[in-house]
């Protein structure tokens, strides 16, 4: 069983704690205004874990972790919301 | 409620506690928030004041986090919003007051909180660097090293309201009115104010918020690129501009929150970076470990210490069958330091890679100044310790600020330069 994992980011919700550059900073920087840009959706397997504490630690929850067993089913839980 | 034996005794063993921190005596708080924290479940109530406290980490995040469960609309109920009834002048000062954003849920609380989110980007809060540096600089010019002062009233005390003084567009000259007009306003927020000096306070507080109401006249007249100016013309996420009371409450609350708490978070921290002289030498050498120091200065000892919320709903924490409309204090001191969430959490460590500490709490009332204190924080701290090398305790005792359990920072704190 493959895990597929992907991140996704608001930075509509981003206070620009900070908290996810410090502890994540190859996958989260700062955009123009200084709100949360993603640099890379799919994490190496060995950074689930970081990239996971890095979202739990967002004082806004402006990170969000897909998991899924098959990398199409995202798309799938978003094409059957009406 | 049926209590079982031990069940009373820890309730009145938590309560003994609780009292021995509301008596406003005690210098160091932190054994007693670890003492209620590894009590039972660290989920107590507190018969006394007819509320509940929590103290570990994944409870306070919980209760930050469901502000639908556990809201902020809690003015009315704290004692900002102790006056006198029968006094117009008390009356419009609450009437303002009550208008701030921290005591706001949604979608009120969006709202007002979108026009500050464009205003205090991490971008715009950038620009604001050149204007930090030269308000920092003038203040320390006026010492030498070697001389003994008492940091707080020589320095923590100034830096903060010179600098949001300065960002509001107050001349220099009117700073020292805005300290005490800015002391009197964040009194009102003290429990332990209260009859004539409770009386001065508002009144005093009404001359600010009446100053802050030429300041905003004058911008609507004439806007410059200000924070003000910034304010008067940003329009919430509804299209709305804000009317001239919920922008001065807001002034208000920026004035008040940035002051003492930036006070608080230098003293703590010059506190903290002379007990361990090797953080203050990396502080000085390596740039990159100054954001990890201030980090955990806020964690270690964050500038506020507890903060409360009202339930929406009868619900159940713990053990505690509670009310709708039952306060529930959250004890972000006792959380800071819960070993569950921290690794030895009583050590000062600079370099902890995953510090999500609550100093600037959880959720939707993250501290909207946090990107500002941060900045104040790091350039203030940079200067201080590079002009003073050989910095030190004083002579004198330090004595901690114990009278206002909320904000808790120092009261005295020697150093020689």
């Amino acid at each position: 069983m493959t895990e597929h994992v992907s991140i996704r980011t608001h930075p509509d919700r981003c206070m620009s704690a900070g908290t996810c550059i410090r502890i994540a900073p190859t996958y989260f920087a700062a955009d123009d205004d200084g709100w949360v840009r993603l640099l890379r959706r799919t994490p190496a397997p060995e950074d689930v874990a970081v990239i996971r504490s890095a979202a739990e630690a967002c004082p806004t929850a402006s990170i969000d972790i897909d998991e899924t067993d098959a990398p199409n089913e995202p798309q799938q839980l978003h094409t059957r919301r009406t | 409620m049926t209590n079982t034996q031990s069940d009373s005794l820890t309730d009145s063993t938590a309560a003994d506690l609780m009292l021995r921190l509301l008596d406003g005596t005690v210098q160091d708080p932190f054994p007693i928030y670890d003492d209620l924290r590894e009590l039972g479940d660290g989920l107590h109530w507190f018969a006394p004041m007819n509320m509940a406290v929590a103290t570990r980490y994944d409870d306070v995040r919980r209760i930050a986090t469901d502000h639908g469960t556990f809201s902020s609309d809690t003015f009315w109920t704290s004692p900002a919003g102790m006056h006198d009834p029968n006094d117009a002048e008390h009356r419009r000062f609450v009437g303002i007051n009550s208008l701030e954003f921290m005591f706001a849920d949604p979608p009120k609380h969006t709202q007002l909180r979108s026009t500050f989110r464009h205003a205090f980007t991490p971008a715009a809060i950038k620009t604001w660097r050149p204007l930090v540096e030269r308000t920092t600089d003038e203040l320390l010019d006026r010492f030498e090293p070697g001389q003994d002062v008492d940091f707080v009233t020589a320095l923590a005390v100034d830096v903060p309201v010179a600098i949001i003084g300065a960002i509001l567009g107050v001349p220099a000259d009117d700073r020292k009115l805005l300290r005490e007009w800015s002391f009197s306003m964040s009194s009102t927020f003290d429990p332990m104010v209260q009859g004539e000096r409770r009386d001065h306070c508002i009144r005093h507080s009404l001359e600010l918020l009446d100053y802050l109401a030429e300041i905003v006249a004058e911008r609507r007249r004439h806007p410059t690129d200000d924070l003000v100016s910034l304010l008067v013309g940003t329009r919430t996420d509804d299209g709305e501009l804000l009317d001239d009371p919920t922008l001065l409450a807001q002034l208000g609350l920026l004035l008040i929150a940035g002051n003492e708490t930036t006070s608080n978070l230098l003293s703590n921290a010059v506190r903290l970076l002379m007990d361990h002289p090797q953080a203050a030498d990396r502080w000085r050498q390596d740039p990159t470990s100054r954001t990890g120091t201030i980090e955990e200065v806020l964690r270690c000892d964050p500038p506020l210490h507890m903060t409360g919320r009202n339930t929406t709903k009868p619900l159940r924490l713990g053990e505690h069958d509670l009310e709708q409309g039952t306060m529930v204090i959250t004890l972000v001191g006792a959380a800071n330091r819960d070993p569950r969430r921290f690794e030895d959490p009583d050590r000062f460590d600079i370099d902890r890679t995953n510090n999500p500490h609550l100093a600037f709490f959880h959720g939707i009332h993250f501290c909207v100044g946090a990107p500002l204190a941060r900045l104040e924080g790091e350039i203030f701290l940079t200067r201080f310790l590079s002009r003073f090398p050989e910095l030190m305790p004083g002579s004198d005792h330090r004595v901690r600020r114990t009278a206002n359990l909320v904000s808790r920072g120092w009261e005295r704190l020697p150093v020689r330069l």
